[in-house]
């Protein structure tokens, strides 16, 4: 069957009333999370997987698809209103976002922010359509050698693209591996690193990693700032002016093209999307000074670029079960934790559920655009929840969520513990999302390269043997060369931000 | 006096933090000494973990060396008042921990919202937030999800 019968098969699901109203959910918490300052994506779809516990694996991952490609639009409200981003994608939407505010121009910039993230998602999602079926069959002949090549170019992608220092990047990475070795061999079944305690048989739970990295690490942080909100201003008109539709329309065109092709790349980023989209627009620009005085190209470009990204995120996740970034690797979390496999297979093998999902985003892409054209004022009024009273709530709901996923004690003990962990590495600028990429991965490299090694004669060189590894550890050598090349020339740190915090 | 100056940076929070880096590359260095490096198919179980954590303490010296160096200087530790903050509220999670057993979810949970909402709002007003959020989550997580939350030894 082609793809778009399946698609169609997709929206029948999609549409049932339990189908729908998920969805809802998922972007609604979605928005709130995007608007809310210091609670991102990651956290945010952490916190709600042991609500999906109950659930059937479609509507469960529904939800949570729905909670990250609507946080991107969330994020953009509070960036142009009050200076502030909701989430780190929408950091860059500040600069001329919050001046197009200042110039009353606030709805024009919201607008556009809604309307390219709308095609953005919508784009990314008909790729996810049309090039996904192709791409899994391509796939389905990978062996050991290029899942493991795939898995290492992501995570050396991640640590050239992000910190400030190549070697805070590795440490992270090395530090989530060897996080992911605690608990049994899967292959030997001996236990490692318990240090003495059956707790710890199972390994760490991902979802307590993960709050506590992101969620509760990002609440001490803030006790440290003065987190008073702004009064947001009142939106009108949500329609640019007639002369700034080219060029708006450009700047939506270029964004989506960008973040698209970044979601296929295992490690990239929607922050990273954003930035590069900016600096994009800015170089294509006749005139360049006009950004950072309101441009409106400096919003619809990162806007929609990490709406893109996000729709196509998915794609190395359905095709190769490789999370491309933190929020993606909770959702595959998600997917494990509902029996599913991601990767080639799931194609053949859950074809009702993977459809359901494909379409629920377009449906829930335009439940956001709604949202986010006539509702922009409502949701402006969300930004005005004192932190004070969200705190001390987001970390109960943490803790309560991390309890219930294995109804253990322990485990909120170990959350408390990784939040501090999470607290000293954003202090030290040791990137956490690499760790828990990492850390999603690593039993999955340890595995491959095992069975590489076994098949082997001339150890890891057989990954150079092989063309599709071949030419990726290829690329990872250049990476690595060119990360290390960059830091001894001090020209790093233009990209220096920790992905969707 | 210059000599002192000189040291300064060794003290910088990277310096600390590196040293932690290497800590956990040698435990789990010498820990992973005790899983057998090869098996029947290769690789065993101490392969991967002896590989990473060797790995882990070289990165450690060089992340080291450049905070001597001193390469880093963007690396903060907290206000006074910042770390009381921070202090305070890890104290109440790991009261929650301890207590929630003995206690039951409904009672440390709105005692635990009640320390941490005190300072912001009159006492009246965050007790009533504390003691409503509390029975909501219950309510989701017990009834609704039916997750079976801690007890205290008067059934709530």
């Amino acid at each position: 069957m082609d793809s778009l019968s399946l698609l169609m098969q997709g929206f029948a699901t999609a549409l049932t009333w339990n189908n729908l109203i998920f969805c809802l959910i998922g972007v609604g918490v979605g928005m709130f999370i995007g608007v809310l300052p210091g609670l991102g994506p990651v956290a945010g779809t952490a916190i709600l997987i042991p609500l999906t516990f109950g659930l059937e694996p479609t509507p469960a991952i529904i939800m949570l698809a729905g909670i990250f490609y609507a946080a991107m639009y969330g994020g953009t409200i509070t960036s142009v209103l009050i200076n502030t981003p909701g989430e780190s994608a929408s950091v860059i939407t500040c600069i001329d976002g919050y001046q197009m505010a200042r110039q009353g121009r606030a709805g024009a910039a919201l607008g556009v922010a809604a309307i390219g993230s709308f095609i953005g998602g919508i784009v990314a999602i008909l790729s996810l359509t049309f090039i996904g079926p192709t791409l899994a069959r391509f796939a389905i002949k990978f062996g050991p050698p290029e899942f493991l090549s795939v898995m290492m170019f992501g995570l050396l992608l991640i640590v050239g693209l992000m910190g400030k220092s190549i070697v805070k990047g590795l440490i992270a990475v090395v530090l989530g591996l060897l996080l992911a070795m605690i608990g049994q061999d899967p292959g030997s079944g001996a236990s490692r690193f318990i240090f003495g305690q059956i707790m710890l048989l199972d390994g760490i739970d991902f979802v307590v990693l993960a709050m506590g990295l992101f969620g509760v690490s990002e609440i001490l942080l803030n006790a440290e700032k003065n987190m008073e909100t702004e009064t947001p201003p009142k939106v009108k008109g949500l329609i640019p002016p007639r002369e700034e539709w080219a060029p708006a329309a450009k700047a939506i065109g270029r964004g989506t093209a960008l973040g698209m092709l970044l979601g296929l790349i295992p490690g990239a980023s929607a922050s990273i999307a954003s930035l590069l989209s900016y600096s994009f627009e800015k170089r294509v620009a006749k005139d360049p000074s006009r950004f950072g005085k309101g441009a409106i190209e400096g919003v619809a470009g990162p806007e929609t670029a990490n709406n893109a990204y996000a729709g196509a995120a998915l794609i190395p996740l359905f095709t190769l079960g490789i999370p491309s970034s933190p929020t993606v690797a909770i959702l595959l979390g998600a997917f494990t934790m509902h029996g599913l496999i991601p990767g080639p297979l799931l194609y053949e093998r859950n074809p009702d559920f993977l459809w359901a999902v494909i379409a629920s985003m377009f449906i829930g892409n335009v439940m956001l655009l709604i949202m986010n054209l006539p509702l922009a004022n409502l949701w402006a009024k969300v930004a005005r929840i004192p932190y004070k009273l969200l705190a001390p709530l987001i970390l109960l709901i943490c803790m309560l969520g991390v309890f219930s996923v294995n109804r253990s004690v322990w485990d909120v003990g170990l959350l408390v513990f990784f939040g501090i962990v999470g607290y000293f590495l954003k202090k030290l600028e040791i990137p956490a999302a690499a760790l828990l990429l990492s850390f999603v991965l690593g039993n999955n490299i340890e595995f491959t390269m095992i069975q590489t090694l076994s098949l082997s004669a001339s150890g890891l060189l057989y990954l150079f043997q092989r063309p599709i590894s071949g030419v990726l550890m290829t690329l990872c050598i250049l990476i690595l060369a060119l990360s290390i090349y960059s830091s001894i020339k001090k020209k790093r740190g233009q990209l220096a931000d920790d992905a969707e915090v | 006096m210059a000599k002192a100056e000189a040291w300064k940076p060794t003290l910088s929070p990277g310096f600390w933090g590196s040293l932690a880096v290497m800590g956990v590359g040698i435990v789990f260095f010498i820990y992973s000494l005790q899983f057998p490096y090869t098996s029947e198919i290769g690789p065993g179980p101490g392969f991967f973990p002896r590989w990473l954590s060797g790995f882990l303490i070289v990165l450690g010296v060089l992340y080291m060396s450049n905070s001597i160096r001193g390469k880093d200087k963007s690396e903060k530790l907290p206000s006074e008042k910042g770390l009381s903050s921070i202090l305070f509220i890890l104290g109440s999670m790991v009261g929650y921990v301890a207590l929630i057993g003995f206690l039951g979810f409904i009672t440390t949970s709105a005692a635990f919202l009640f320390l941490l909402l005190r300072k912001a709002y009159r006492w009246y007003v965050s007790l009533a937030i504390s003691a409503i959020a509390s029975l909501f989550l219950y309510a989701l997580f017990a009834l609704f999800l039916r997750v079976q939350l801690p007890m205290n030894g008067l059934g709530f």
